[in-house]
């Protein structure tokens, strides 16, 4: 099965946000932090901000930089709206947001591409 | 990817790992420290410890109560995902909310280079942008520690969506995006949220006018249902922080006031300098894109960012026609990323110049040690910058001995008097109702001076706080903070006035020591402090007593 460029470019993008905080592992204390300090920010900002942006026609690296600020607006949006209608916002709550964000699109990404994919091999 | 390619997103990487390390390092000396990072000003209190706030109680729609005098669901009136986002990215990451104030702050601003980058590499040229980006991550003293001095991180976060939003608006152009419509109206509202009208303000009106623009050139229909599709999707939560923040917070006189007051520039402001050799880069880069504006020959996308930065100068030039200096003077820092590629644009004209008669590769070699120099040239006044600010914050170790103290061992609710020797933000990190005693309020030295003339006063002055500015009012000449009830609980945030007919109130205000539950006060610098140390034994022998000292900060627990 070939692996959709986006996907390989996500990789990479993972890739250089945990070597990146390798780095900044030369200044905290321990393993733990610096990579619950990556997986973190990878999560809550790259995660779903990446996954609604691949809805958007956009080359890797412009995905990659505005997935950041993409996933801010997200995930802090429906954190408000949670906290809105009542619900604590504690650990729980902010995975259970970021789920919500990044499955909806990627849900439409992948239909998108199965929709396409059938058009290409009924053109062929 | 090409090899120049490759080569270009290296350096974009290196860069911008290394604008995150000298960013955040100098100041989070220890990942896991519950220490407030950053302690130079106001604002640097502030708003981490309503992040903080946020995280405690697990909710961003009301206020801490130690912030209003106690009560427990006053309407949370300031915007709330500054302190919401590091709140929860805590849960997730497990670093404490003070550190992860300061390193989202860094990455705010990293990632909002590296928009303007995305921007500079599409729509003008892919090297230019990486001499761009290399001078906005490593830039003049003050614009880049402006956030971290004066404490402007929210209107940084705000503006740091601002490259995500011209890229998606001329996205829109190439592409008729409606998902790009609609997201441009979300970050529009989240600027909202994060630091009020300002920067969405004039971001709104200048993406409507370059979408008219287009409009009246073009009368494609789908602008005006992409311009109607960004507008609904801002207003729809950005115009209920829009009535929450200048409707039911302020009045429409107070902004306009505000905004017009004439203020200059305050004097704390840092004047940056700008080097010879950026200067004399700007001047040919402006010519340049000037010239390509006039003569018509910039595409829709190069005309909208330049029309952009001269918006954005006119904007921080905007204090000699009257505008509040304090409001415009910081959006000169904020649009710096986008200022620099001015410069950048400069180094590329020139080397285009000398092309015909030289190699690429020593052409090349040529832009990357102009760009080097214009970085050493910055660079050494910043790192030099960078340490005596990191080795210079306000909250010593004996300060945070004992407002852990206050905060391990006295009941919640407990009313905390910081007679001397304290500043106001105290309160926020010891998280108890506060009596203010700020020594920087002249109301509240005669409480000192009393006590320094061996007289034992029968009332102390204070300010029982609520710790936002909220209306300057005419009470005595003192500020009045109106709190509202939180909608949740009462439909139409009515004024919350339990049992009085008047707001309640940061006052000032004489009381008995009786009032509150709580002396804390500094005795001992180089040597005991003869008032502090006549106030402890009068207060003793009135049958108060200390319950924790350390060398020079004392608790007091008030006989009632």
């Amino acid at each position: 099965m070939k692996i959709p460029s986006e996907c390989k470019a996500f990789g990479v993008l993972t890739a250089v946000i945990f070597a990146g905080s390798f780095i900044a592992g030369f200044f905290v204390p321990s393993i733990k932090t610096w990579l619950g300090l990556a997986f973190g920010i990878w999560f809550y900002f790259f995660v779903p901000g990446y996954t609604l942006l691949l809805l958007l026609d956009l080359d890797n690296i412009e995905r990659s930089i505005f997935a950041f600020p993409t996933g801010a607006i997200m995930t802090s949006l429906m954190l408000y709206v949670f906290n809105l209608v009542g619900i604590a916002l504690t650990t729980a709550s902010v995975i259970a947001a970021i789920v919500i964000v990044t499955v909806i699109p990627l849900f439409f990404w992948l239909r998108k591409r199965k929709h396409s994919s059938r058009a290409t091999s009924s053109a062929q | 990817m090409r090899g120049m390619e490759r080569w270009e997103v290296i350096a974009v990487i290196v860069l911008s790992l290394a604008a995150f390390v000298l960013m955040v390092f100098p100041f989070v000396k220890d990942l896991n420290s519950e220490v407030i990072p950053i302690s130079l000003t106001y604002d640097n209190f502030y708003h981490p410890s309503m992040a903080k706030a946020v995280h405690d109680t697990q909710q961003n729609s009301v206020y801490a109560p130690y912030r209003v005098l106690g009560i427990k669901d006053a309407l949370l009136a300031d915007p709330p995902l500054p302190y919401s986002i590091p709140a929860t990215v805590s849960m997730i990451t497990g670093v404490p909310v003070y550190n992860m104030f300061a390193i989202l702050v860094a990455l705010f601003q990293i990632f909002m280079c590296l928009g303007v980058y995305a921007i500079a590499r599409k729509y003008f040229n892919p090297v230019m942008a990486v001499f761009a980006l290399a001078i906005a991550l490593i830039p003049a003293t003050y614009a880049w520690l402006f956030q971290y001095i004066i404490g402007f991180s929210t209107s940084l976060e705000a503006f740091a969506f601002v490259p995500m939003i011209l890229f998606l608006t001329m996205h829109l152009y190439d592409k008729k995006s409606l998902l790009a419509s609609v997201l441009i109206g979300a970050a529009l509202s989240v600027q909202m949220m994060i630091h009020g009208p300002i920067e969405c303000g004039y971001v709104y009106l200048f993406i409507s006018g370059a979408m008219g623009i287009m409009w009246w050139r073009t009368r494609k229909p789908w602008l005006v249902k992409s311009w109607l599709a960004m507008s609904v999707s801002a207003a729809i939560l950005g115009g209920y922080q829009f009535y929450l923040l200048n409707i039911l917070r302020l009045s429409g006189e107070n902004i306009a006031g505000t905004l017009f007051a004439g203020n200059p520039i305050p004097g704390y402001f840092p004047q940056p300098p700008i080097g010879w050799l950026l200067l004399a880069l700007t001047v040919v880069g402006g010519i340049v894109l000037l010239l390509r504006l006039v003569q018509r020959k910039a595409p829709a996308a190069q005309a909208t960012v330049v029309l952009f930065i001269l918006m954005m100068i006119g904007i921080s030039l905007s204090f000699v026609i009257g505008v509040d200096g304090s409001r415009t003077m910081r959006q000169y820092y904020n649009a710096y990323p986008f200022l620099v590629l001015v410069p950048a644009a400069g180094i590329y004209a020139l080397s285009r110049l000398i092309k015909p008669r030289l190699s690429e590769g020593v052409v090349r070699l040529l832009e990357i040690g102009i760009v080097a120099v214009v970085l050493y040239l910055s660079f050494s006044p910043t790192y030099a910058e960078l340490n005596g600010v990191a080795g210079s914050a306000m909250a010593t170790p004996q300060r945070w001995q004992v407002l852990q103290w206050v905060k391990q061992n006295t009941p919640a609710d407990s009313r905390v008097f910081y007679l001397y020797g304290f500043d106001h933000e105290f309160e926020m990190l010891a998280e108890r109702v506060s009596l203010k005693g700020d020594m920087n309020l002249v109301f509240t030295q005669k409480n000192v001076v009393s006590l320094c003339n061996q007289q034992y006063p029968e009332t102390y002055a204070g300010q029982w706080g609520a710790a936002f500015s909220v209306k300057p009012g005419s009470v005595n000449g003192t500020v009045e903070y109106p709190v509202y009830k939180s909608f949740l609980n009462y439909p139409f945030a009515t004024l919350y006035r339990p049992g009085t007919t008047t707001p309640i109130a940061t006052v000032n205000d004489e009381v008995p020591l009786s009032a509150v539950d709580y002396v804390v006060f500094q005795y001992q610098g180089s040597q005991v402090d003869p008032c502090m140390a006549y106030f402890i034994n009068q207060s003793e022998s009135r049958g108060s007593k200390v319950v924790w000292k350390n060398d020079q900060f004392a608790v007091m627990e008030v006989a009632k």
